[in-house]
Order: C-alpha cells, then sequence, then structure tokens
C-alpha cells in the first residue's frame, strides 16, 4: 500500500515505460511477449527472471503486450497447470524492481523512472 | 506511511539531506524486519522498504556514493531476509473444483440415472528449486460412482530446464498427445466443454489410451519460420488390461518393453496466430490380464493428428487416432481401429460460448485390446453445449448429448449442469 502510493505521487498518467535487465542479459525488446507469457525462460546460459511491477503493471500489459489484466492472469494459470511453470514476481514499486534487477542474475522488469545501474532494454 | 511521508516532504531537501533522511528511515525498516523475523509472523515484510535507495542513485560525491552503496548494500540484506520470509511461507496453492447435476436415459442396473454430483476437487503446486529445476504437484479427491472418496496423487513430476529447446521431466505427467488430455485434464474451468471425449476419458472412467504415464518426458520449443515447432518425447512404464481397465502402471511394469511415444506439432504466429497443426504417435506392448491370470497380449502402435484453433473468439479442436495393433497371443494378427473428435466453439462478449463437438470411434472388436477393454466399443456421440463465464475464474455449463454404443446395441441421451471454479 505504502509503495503504491510513493510511486504514484510522481508518476504520470500513460508515462513512459523502460523494460530494464540486469547486466548479464542479452535480450532485444522483440524478445519481451515471449519472456512475459513464459514462451521464452533463458537466453545463452542465463535463466530469465521476469518481475512485474504492480502499479505500472496494467499500463504495461496494455501498452507492451497488449493483453488485459485477465487474459494475462488466465494466460499464466495455463501456463502454470500445463507446463508447470511460476508467473512473475511482481514487486510493489519502480524502487523495488529497480532493486531486485540489480541484484539478480537474469531479472528483467520494468520502470516509470529512468533507471541508473541497470540494462535499458527498450523504452516504450 | 513511511514511503507517503518521505515522498511528500523530500522534494525540496538537498541530495545529502534526503540520503540522510534514507539512512534513518533505513535503519527503522531494519529493526522493524528484525522484529518482525523475531516474531516469526507468518506475513512477507512490507515491499516499501527499497523505494529510497532509487532516487538516490545519482549522488554526486564520493562521500554520497559510499553512503548509497551502503544504503544498497543494506537494502540487498533486507530483500534478501524479505525473500527468506516468503520461501518459508511455502509455495502458492491453486485448483480447481466443480459441483453439478447429471441425468442419463442409458440403462443401468441400479436405476442411479440422475442427480447432484460432485466433480473433482483438484489442487497443485509449482515449487522451483533453484533456477532451472522446477516440479509439479497435483491431488486430486474425487467420488467414484458407488460414493466412495478417491485420491489420486495426480502429477508428481520433477524437471529441468536445459534449454528453451528442452526441458526433462522425470515421474508422473498427463501423457503428451493430441491437444485436449494435457490441456485441460481435471482443470474443469479450463475446459470449455462439461465432458471429455469419451474415448479419451480417464483410465478408469472409459479411456481407451493412458491419460496418465509414468517415466521420462523431454519437451520443447523452437522458433521455425513465422511459427515455432513444439515437440515431446517420452519413454514410459508400458500399460497393461487389468480385468477390463487400462492400468497405465503408476508402479513398475510388467514387461521390458516400454511404451514409447511421442508429439510434433507447429504452432503458427502472425494471421494464423492461435492455429497448432501437429503429429502423434504411441507404441507400447499391452498384456491382458483376466481373474489374475494373463489371458492376451497385444502390440499397440497408434499414429494420428490433431489441430487447435484457440483466439479470443473461437476454439476449435480436432484430434484423430489411427490403431494398427497386433495380437501377439491369438491368431487374429494386426487389426485396424480408429477414433477421431472435432470441437468447435465461439466466444461471445456478453461471457456466452456455445460449442459442438462430434466424436466417432471404430475399435475392430477382433482386436484383443479392445475386445478386453470395457470401454473398448465403437460409439458415436453428438454433443452440444452452452457455458457462460461469470468472471475469469469461475463458469456455469449446460451441456446435452446423445450416444449410440455398438456393443450395447443402445442410443441413449444425456444431460450435464456444471459449476466449475478455479482458485
Amino acid at each position: 500500500m505504502t509503495a503504491t502510493m510513493l510511486i504514484a505521487l510522481p508518476a504520470t498518467p500513460k508515462a513512459d515505460i523502460y523494460l530494464i535487465a540486469h547486466p548479464d542479459v542479452d535480450l532485444s525488446g522483440g524478445d519481451v511477449y515471449e519472456l512475459f507469457i513464459g514462451e521464452k525462460q533463458v537466453a545463452g546460459s542465463t535463466r530469465l527472471v521476469p518481475i512485474d511491477n504492480s502499479p505500472r503493471q496494467r499500463e504495461f500489459l496494455s501498452k507492451v503486450l497488449k493483453l488485459s489484466a485477465g487474459k494475462y492472469e488466465t494466460l499464466w494459470t495455463k501456463k502454470s497447470f500445463r507446463e508447470g511453470l511460476n508467473a512473475p514476481a511482481i514487486k510493489g514499486s519502480d524502487s523495488e524492481v529497480l532493486g531486485v534487477v540489480k541484484m539478480t542474475p537474469g531479472a528483467i522488469g520494468y520502470v516509470g523512472v529512468i533507471p541508473a545501474g541497470v540494462k535499458v532494454i527498450q523504452k516504450y | 506511511m513511511y514511503g507517503l511521508s518521505w515522498a511528500t516532504q523530500g522534494w525540496a531537501q538537498t541530495d545529502s539531506d534526503r540520503i540522510a533522511e534514507l539512512e534513518r528511515l533505513v535503519k527503522q525498516l531494519t529493526e522493524r524486519v528484525k522484529a518482525v523475523d523475531q516474531m516469526k509472523v507468518a506475513e512477507p515484510a512490507p515491499s516499501t522498504t527499497a523505494a529510497p535507495v532509487v532516487e538516490a542513485a545519482d549522488a554526486p560525491t564520493a562521500t554520497q556514493e559510499s553512503r548509497i552503496d551502503a544504503l544498497e548494500l543494506t537494502f540487498k540484506q533486507m530483500d534478501e531476509s524479505s525473500s527468506s520470509n516468503r520461501a518459508s511461507l511455502g509455495v502458492p496453492l491453486h485448483g480447481f473444483m466443480d459441483v453439478g447435476y447429471a441425468h442419463s436415459r442409458q440403462t443401468t442396473t441400479d436405476d442411479r440415472r440422475g442427480g447432484f454430483v460432485l466433480g473433482n476437487l483438484d489442487f497443485y503446486l509449482t515449487p522451483e528449486f533453484g533456477s532451472r529445476v522446477k516440479s509439479l504437484i497435483e491431488v486430486v479427491f474425487e467420488w467414484d460412482h458407488h460414493g466412495g472418496l478417491l485420491t489420486d496423487l495426480e502429477r508428481l513430476q520433477i524437471g529441468y530446464t536445459f534449454a528453451d529447446t528442452l526441458t526433462l521431466w522425470a515421474g508422473r505427467f498427463h501423457s503428451p498427445y493430441g491437444y485436449w488430455n494435457t490441456a485441460f485434464h481435471h482443470g474443469a474451468q479450463f475446459q470449455t466443454a462439461i465432458t471429455r471425449p469419451r474415448f479419451l476419458e480417464f483410465e478408469d472412467k472409459g479411456g481407451i489410451l493412458p491419460a496418465h504415464a509414468v517415466g521420462l518426458w523431454g519437451t520443447g520449443k523452437r522458433a521455425a519460420g513465422p511459427g515455432k515447432v513444439v515437440y515431446d518425447v517420452y519413454v514410459i512404464n508400458g500399460n497393461r488390461v487389468t480385468d477390463g481397465e487400462l492400468d497405465f502402471q503408476a508402479v513398475l511394469d510388467d514387461n521390458s518393453n516400454k511404451g514409447l511415444g511421442s508429439r510434433v506439432g507447429y504452432a503458427f504466429s502472425g494471421a494464423l496466430s492461435g492455429l497448432t497443426l501437429g503429429v502423434h504417435g504411441v507404441s507400447q506392448s499391452v498384456k491382458i490380464y483376466t481373474g489374475g491370470m494373463r489371458t492376451g497380449q497385444s502390440d499397440l502402435r497408434m499414429l494420428g493428428g490433431y489441430a487447435v484453433y484457440d483466439t479470443d473468439d473461437w476454439e476449435a479442436i480436432a484430434e484423430y487416432y489411427n490403431y494398427h495393433d497386433r495380437d501377439l497371443t491369438g491368431s487374429s494378427g494386426t487389426r485396424t481401429s480408429w477414433a477421431a473428435f472435432a470441437q468447435v466453439g465461439r466466444h461471445f462478449d456478453a461471457g456466452f460460448t456455445p460449442y459442438a463437438r462430434y466424436e466417432k470411434a471404430s475399435l475392430d472388436q477382433s482386436d484383443p485390446y479392445f475386445q478386453n477393454l470395457i470401454s473398448g466399443a465403437s460409439y458415436n456421440r453428438g454433443v452440444i453445449g452452452l457455458r457462460y463465464d461469470l468472471d475469469t475464474r469461475a463458469a456455469l455449463k449446460l451441456e446435452g448429448n446423445r450416444t449410440h454404443d455398438a456393443r450395447l446395441a443402445e442410443s441413449f441421451e444425456e444431460v450435464h449442469i456444471q459449476f466449475a471454479v478455479r482458485f
């Protein structure tokens, strides 16, 4: 709750979204859809770790993945049941996503502020 | 409240002041996390602990940078602590359940033709062990026709992901043939229809193929042209027929001839996104037992194909199975049989999905495999139904069918109502 309020203050509607990754991730923006629906799990020798950002998830889904929240949830439930995959972990703020991406090999997330210390894969 | 306070007061401060404030907050939060750990509270630590670090990243001086490094280290420790707390909570539990009503006009010996029914209560979880080792555990509770509660360890599989092109599983899994068996299985809420095609029923309910398997299973996908090649290969305990029922032999095998199977498909993208076409096959030697005595053995060879078109508006599924079975103990030689179904459903925005299915099995009764299976009769069935999604997780369905069973020389109708949810 507090994390949502914290980030919501400086954010503006329809803000830019930055797809960010740990420095060891070799991935292009074209892979983002496959990554966030569980179709792409590995890049090179790195196991990928997608991270969702709760305050920006709805915008990310509609703007980048072209999916509704309901469709995304259903899709991951099927993935879990059929392929034994777990849906991306959900973090509560830009800062939390940034912190995890910086420290987790293979991690990829999205934030609404220009980040430092991580690789920016694409801006939407 | 810490986050809100920081956010509303911090804009006019200098970087040094803000960092000092952040350090104070991190210290407070660290103390809180420690206190929570000591109390063994069964809730994860609030996610706000990380927030201040990001804004401090651009501090201009070496002193500030060192303080930021210290803050990041603190954050990392707190995140690890928080993750540890989450891990100690266990893994998420998912599942399905359904209840309903059924009425059949099929001749029965006990006059129990209709009434309220309990479907399945299905729990599954997917714990991971490190970055590449994963598992899938599924337990199902259901009532049999006589009112007994059955418990089934439906899936127990451990896998290792080498790459997107290969995940190797070991254990008990859903047999990968066609589309229906692995896509829906006990997930009634996923399944548009109430009933499975009769010949694809579970082993103890009339199936003519093993819905479950115990062994090794390799699966993966690889981009090819505009779509993807998807594949499965598996080696499993061979099946046997015991007193008319297919037994997939969950523990050990009664012969050295393991079952071999594969499924290869192509998933289109672009204008044909949602369409998958594929072939599948199973080969195994099946011993037949009646009253504890071995009465026959058959080499089962199945080869077939499947097609799926699954989009926001349409769901169409078709599967075909062709058998060339060889009698290893009798004199009936090689016999050919086949079974197939096609189902089409149309999703409307209001939540309604009308659907229809036709299925047919033409099974050679001189083939010992089908002759000895209680459910090995030729039949045809037409199904129509209407599904209404009350929510993305809850569905109400009404379905009727008419079946002709060649062995019984009988035609009958059935009506089913189902209320299915997932969680």
